[in-house]
């Protein structure tokens, strides 16, 4: 009688556990209203730990240094550059600014299908991935 | 598969689980459909629980009638555990195959500081303790540092021709590591081999790694990248700055290959990188190589 209760609690489990909304919270989100670009650089410089390209805090030469760009950038659609700036997301969330010409489309030189959309990832940070 | 995930924490929610038994998974399962499961949000708020770290001894039981042929034992408060025990990358330990995957991304910048069974490895090596209170001088996790021994030596004090010692270094990134770690701490100079020989000096490269992981986290803070973890910081280490931001924000479902736009499929198999690999799988080998010290922080203790 235990055993079967207990093979009967096992298959609850199953079924109840299984469909827990708690599953979804390791899933990405979709992030509309943004698209992914890159960076504009060589193979040889995107893997230079000396080579960093500037986002600031506004579209200005003159505005503070924020931080560094990653290889894949996630801007504001429709991208629209204002005084040569284009706006960006930070991975933590920040609204950032970076220059225009150090951007260009995603296009991944190892995958031409690759594809990149925008989306929050389960931690928290501003990512990619393919599905959105 | 994702049920299994979620069973334990409930599991440790309800407080009655009974691991030793016979059939493990199977008890852990049942206790996880009972009472507090069948509520959803108790199941979300179990997941919520964020590891603790025990600092000091728990409190302690004042007794005020002793006991008859029993010694009287103090445990002074206040006093650190060296290397806390915790267990903040989602590992199992119930022998019904929990633990982070690589794709369900259980860690990713929210790690703890814990042991690891790379710090273990570290430690049994005659520099080991000494590498951990170093880096625990420079406010770095000894898990971390002893992650990256293992992954490039096993810790073994390796010559060659290019990268030497227990942590596999040029001797540019050498130097470099050297200086980040002597700005932040001075007294440290005094264990230091001076010039490249050091390089074979574990303690000395220990130094040098640990102010070297500590430019990495600084890069990558600067990218927006808080808290980074022993993962964030390989891609770092492997494919450079710009590529590194981009792995840590990458979904695990991502190729490599999409992750990195700039990388040409050749750079790509020179690193190890399979065509068609995923960003989760290349997490995965990392895992495999150094264990739970993967997910933790880099920072720390």
């Amino acid at each position: 009688m235990r055993t079967r209760a207990t093979r009967v609690g096992f298959l609850i489990g199953i079924l109840i556990v299984g469909n827990a909304p708690g599953i979804a919270a390791g899933q990405a989100k979709p992030l509309p209203g943004y698209r992914c670009m890159m960076l504009n650089l060589s193979e040889q410089q995107s893997m230079d730990p000396s080579k960093r390209v500037p986002v600031r805090a506004a579209p200005s030469m003159s505005a503070p240094r924020v931080g560094w760009a990653g290889a894949v950038v996630v801007v504001r659609e429709p991208v629209t550059s204002v005084n040569g700036f284009v706006q960006m997301l930070f991975p933590d969330g920040r609204q950032v600014w970076i220059a225009s010409d150090m951007l260009r489309p995603y296009h991944s030189l190892a995958d031409p299908n690759a594809k990149c959309i925008p989306e929050i990832l389960p931690n928290d940070r501003i990512g990619f991935g393919s599905h959105g | 598969m994702n049920w299994w995930l979620v069973a334990f924490p409930c599991a440790k929610e309800v407080g009655e689980v009974s691991f030793r038994r016979r059939r493990p998974g199977l008890v852990a399962l049942v206790t996880a459909a009972a009472p507090g499961c069948f509520a959803p949000e108790l199941c979300i708020s179990a997941l919520g629980q964020v590891p603790q770290t025990l600092n000091g001894p728990p409190v302690q039981v004042q007794p005020y009638v002793s006991e008859p042929g029993v010694p009287m034992i103090t445990i002074a408060p206040g006093t650190l555990n060296t290397f806390p025990i915790g267990d903040g990358s989602g590992t199992g330990g119930d022998g019904a195959g929990t633990g982070g995957d690589g794709s369900d991304g259980d860690g990713t910048g929210a790690g703890t500081t814990s042991n690891s069974e790379a710090l273990t490895t570290m430690l049994g090596t005659t520099w080991g303790a000494t590498a951990v209170a170093n880096a625990q001088a420079l406010g770095l996790n000894p898990s971390a540092l002893a992650a990256t021994c293992v992954i490039e030596s096993g810790c073994q004090n390796l010559s060659g021709s290019g990268a030497q010692g227990v942590f596999q270094m040029y001797s540019a990134a050498f130097q470099e590591g050297i200086q980040t770690a002597l700005s932040i701490d001075p007294s440290l100079a005094s264990q230091i081999v001076s010039g490249d020989a050091g390089r074979m000096d574990p303690v000395t490269e220990s130094i040098a790694a640990a102010g070297y992981q500590l430019q990495a986290v600084d890069a990558l803070q600067n990218a927006g990248i808080a808290n980074p973890t022993v993962l964030d910081t390989r891609g770092f280490y492997n494919f450079g700055p710009a590529n590194g931001v981009a792995l840590a924000t990458a979904d695990p479902s991502e190729t490599m290959a999409a992750a990195m736009p700039n990388v040409s499929a050749a750079t790509l198999a020179k690193n190890g990188v399979t065509p068609g690999e995923t960003v989760g799988q290349w997490q995965a080998s990392i895992r495999g190589k150094v264990g739970n010290a993967a997910n933790q922080t880099v920072l720390g203790v």
